[in-house]
């Protein structure tokens, strides 16, 4: 595909999102009518705050990323912005306040994607200084112990809070997580996963056996789990360990380690359901959600009544119930979309989730280097995961992990993370930045 | 690393399908079941801007209505003593009683064409109007029997013998559902069961109530004679560890079945159960369909394997102090059977409901009426139940017995059936609501 064509693509897809937040707003903006049955005059400004924020980012993001990245993948920013403006609009349907909030986190994790596009010179700093980073996230995360606040007052304490502002770092941390692990298995690959029985280097000395290069990469990893399950954050921890397995399948080519982690998994599961409440709860809702539907199952029992209610067409915007879900605009957002947008509005997010996966699969096909292959796979992994147990939870496909959908789910800490995860697609997508230098690999692929 | 990679787009493609299909699965395999759920408010919430329709007693008399504006419709009961039939609507706890039973027609769907009601509901936003229900009752009867009954915890029944419309249906303690929102908790937990319509779903041992459809039973037979006699007058019956006596000291030698039911001594009844049998006596309460449930618009109930159990002493059987419980629809319809010469009235609640275009449609029986007892030994056991018969009746509990009331009137081609039970009452007052009720229905015929 030439340049022009990929521009023009990409233009396309950019009007045909811009056409739908048109007429996403204006839907919003005629609910109070649609609700009495009756024209009434349109209230409140929001709905225009909401649909001019998100012209404004995605016409400053198009230009700065065509002019920073030129042959960068045209499917991303028209998907992800198509994406979190649905998001805008669902949210500010069920919370106002949380809408106009949402919008100008937007607008920050507009910023900090130009901001990662936009950085001079090559991103090798990422690559190089990758415990450094890593340790950066993990102590954010850890002060998350001590002082841990969570901005609704109560539940799990998550949050990092200042001056009304809050951020939650797993959500920072498990980009620094991926990269780490890209970084640590292109480096390290041939050692991990070396077929060859150990025997000396060329000077003699012994070579160490395999093992020794899973350790420093297992104790990162392990402290990460260690944070999460002590923050009882169970959406968190199953995250990690999967992104953890795909990449070890993804470095190593071996099932064996796809198999052994299932397996854990459910080794986790179990032991887990005899320790922690928390998940045996939620495995219980999961497992027969009917035995209490108006106690400990009523979220996901409400949730499949809402994806009743909606059936093909939905109910139409704003003419829903879907407030009855606890937390319906952040990890039950899957469920109020069905509702009033019926199954065909949630098979589109299902697709557009899924294209921008698969374009993030594309990316590590046609990453040059072996860093630039596991970085665009794994971070394509942490999407799908995260998207997949989301999704799959508020449906009852499996236990309910509490995680954000993301794009659409209210969160600024999502919302900033899933566009600094674009952003590096965006770099990953664009082959001739000078970044991904072949040099430092050790084979390629 | 290619192979990896397309192997993980493919998984990940699954997953998303799977999560397609299992949303689907809910949105249309599921949908109706789910919608159907009590728990599912959304068919409540949209009376708060489609009213729902009116309930009536049989002259027109109002019992329930939608009150308010479009947008914030409230429902009213303007009696609201009668909340054990009407039942309630909510949003938080489901439906019940007549709100219920008739919910498709007073929410307006009955008898609409799904394509005209998809088109309405959903298309243009417009849903059908809820339609009136007009009950059997009379709230005048109604009034007097909740006013007779007070604050005494027991039920009355009052119907038409010949037709089995139900006149008044009393249950007390019950409930205000005006402000059931609000009380819902306490309703729960309140120990004296306000919510339990004891006129049809509570079972009572009935005791002495039982002996006239033993005698019933034995006239049919051909083994009835209301003049033999027993001796001594006041000889006791053993029920579980006690000795069951007299009612009232007869003072007498001798005594007939007559006057033995008349001072409320065991004696005589239970020696003609032992006489008919375990067999003929469980044929007796089948007949009289105290085994089985009535159908009726409200939910009612009946004891399962009364009378079955090898352990159960014939003559303990037969005075009502054996595994048999009733409730007072039962013996009200009994009683109904005795007065009308033998053939039990179907009971009926619902007088005519309102058709979409706003005429009245007459609401058919439920059954024709059944012979439950030749017409010649209904009128061999009329006599003890002239002028109405009051009984007690023992509970497992050490407290007060119950207090039965039945009778029918005029004495001559009786028309009404009047059932009165108090749970710690005695028979005069029962005899004395029973009483006015059945005057009032004659006056008012």
């Amino acid at each position: 595909m030439s340049l022009s064509e990929t521009r023009r693509r990409e233009t396309n897809l950019l009007l045909l999102a811009g056409l739908f937040m048109v007429a996403a707003v204006a839907a919003l903006a005629l609910i109070p009518s649609a609700r009495a049955g009756a024209w009434l005059p349109f209230g409140g400004a929001d709905p225009l705050i909401i649909l001019a924020t998100w012209l404004v980012c995605v016409l400053v993001a198009t230009w700065l990323v065509r002019r920073r990245l030129p042959t960068h993948d045209p499917y991303l920013l028209p998907v992800v912005y198509l994406l979190s403006g649905f998001g805008l609009v669902l949210i500010w349907r069920l919370t106002p306040t949380f809408g106009l909030r949402q919008t100008a986190w937007l607008g920050v994790a507009t910023a900090a994607l130009l901001g990662l596009v936009l950085l001079p010179g090559d991103l090798r700093w990422l690559r190089r200084f990758r415990y450094t980073w890593l340790a950066a996230g993990l102590i954010l995360t850890a002060l998350t112990l001590f002082l841990g606040v969570n901005p609704s007052g109560q539940g799990d304490r998550l949050w990092l809070g200042c001056c009304g502002l809050y951020l939650q770092p797993a959500e920072i941390l498990k980009i620094l997580l991926v990269v780490f692990l890209a970084s640590y298995l292109s480096d390290r690959r041939e050692q991990l996963f070396a077929t060859v029985i150990p025997g000396t280097w060329s000077d003699g000395s012994p070579r160490p056996r395999a093992a020794v290069y899973f350790m420093p990469m297992l104790l990162m990893w392990g402290f990460s789990a260690l944070i999460l399950i002590s923050q009882r954050d169970l959406g968190m921890s199953t995250l990690f360990f999967g992104v953890f397995i795909v990449m070890l399948y993804l470095a190593s080519g071996q099932v064996s380690y796809v198999i052994a982690g299932a397996a854990l998994l459910l080794l986790a599961a179990l032991l887990g359901y005899a320790l922690f409440d928390v998940v045996r709860l939620r495995v219980e809702a999961w497992w027969n959600p009917w035995a209490d539907p108006s106690g400990r199952s009523y979220q996901i029992v409400q949730s499949l009544i809402a994806l009743a209610a909606g059936g093909l067409v939905g109910r139409g915007p704003g003419l829903g119930a879907a407030n009855l879900i606890p937390v319906a605009h952040s990890d039950f957002i899957f469920a109020a979309l069905a509702e009033e947008w019926g199954l065909l509005g949630l098979l589109a997010v299902v697709g557009l989730q899924a294209v921008v996966v698969l374009r993030g699969l594309r990316i590590a096909l046609e990453a040059p280097n072996l860093f630039g292959q596991l970085l665009a796979g794994g971070l394509a992994t942490l999407l799908a995961l995260q998207a997949c147990l989301i999704m799959g939870g508020v449906i009852k496909l499996i236990p309910l992990t509490g995680l954000t959908l993301p794009f659409l789910s209210y969160g600024g800490s999502s919302l900033v993370s899933a566009f600094c995860l674009v952003g590096l697609l965006l770099r990953l997508s664009c082959p001739d930045t000078r970044w991904q230098r072949p040099r430092d690999d050790l084979a390629p692929a | 690393m290619n192979q990896q990679l397309k192997r993980l787009t493919l998984a990940v493609a699954a997953a998303f399908v799977a999560i397609a299909l299992a949303a689907g699965y809910w949105g249309f395999v599921q949908r109706d079941d789910l919608l159907a759920r009590a728990d599912n408010p959304r068919r409540v919430l949209a009376e708060l801007r489609t009213p729902r329709g009116a309930v009536y007693d049989r002259h027109d008399q109002l019992l329930a209505e939608t009150v308010g504006e479009p947008g914030a419709l409230a429902r009213n009961y303007p009696y609201p003593a009668l909340a054990s039939v009407l039942g309630y609507v909510s949003p938080f706890y489901g439906s019940a009683g007549i709100e219920a039973a008739l919910d498709a027609v007073l929410h307006g769907d009955a008898g609409i064409d799904p394509v005209d009601l998809f088109w309405q509901t959903t298309v243009l936003g417009t849903p059908p109007a809820g339609r009136g229900v007009r009950l059997t009752l009379d709230l005048a009867l109604q009034r007097q029997a909740d006013v007779a009954l007070a604050a005494q915890t027991g039920a009355v029944v009052l119907l038409d013998a010949q037709t089995g419309e139900i006149l008044a249906l009393a249950s007390h303690p019950t409930f205000n559902a005006n402000v059931l929102d609000d009380q819902w908790e306490d309703l729960v937990a309140d120990p004296a069961a306000p919510l339990l319509n004891r006129a049809t779903l509570a079972l009572y041992q009935p005791g002495g109530a039982l002996w006239p459809l033993v005698a019933a039973g034995a006239a049919q037979a051909g083994q009835l004679d209301l003049t033999t006699l027993y001796a001594p007058a006041d000889q006791p019956l053993r029920v579980d560890d006690a000795l069951l006596g007299c009612r009232v000291p007869p003072r007498l030698e001798v005594i007939t079945l007559r006057e033995s039911l008349h001072f409320g001594c065991p004696g005589p009844t239970g020696a003609l159960g032992e006489a008919l049998g375990a067999p003929a006596l469980q044929r007796i309460f089948a007949a009289f369909h105290l085994t089985t449930p009535h159908a009726l618009s409200l939910p009612t109930t009946a004891a399962t394997g009364a009378g079955q159990a090898p352990a159960d002493d014939v003559g303990v059987a037969a005075i009502g102090q054996g595994e048999l419980t009733i409730t007072p629809l039962h013996l009200a319809l009994a009683v109904a059977a005795l007065a009308r010469d033998g053939e039990m009235p179907v009971p009926q609640l619902v007088l005519a409901t309102q058709d979409p275009d706003g005429g009245w449609r007459p609401e058919a029986p439920a059954g024709e009426p059944v012979r439950v007892l030749a017409a010649a030994a209904a009128a061999q056991v009329r006599p003890l139940l002239t002028n109405g018969y009051a009984a007690t009746a023992l509970t497992g509990t050490a407290g007060q017995p119950l207090a039965w009331f039945m009778g029918f009137g005029p004495q001559v081609d009786a028309r009404y059936a009047v059932v009165v039970l108090l749970e710690s009452g005695t028979v005069e007052a029962a005899a004395a609501i029973g009483h006015g009720l059945l005057d009032a229905a004659i006056a008012g015929k």
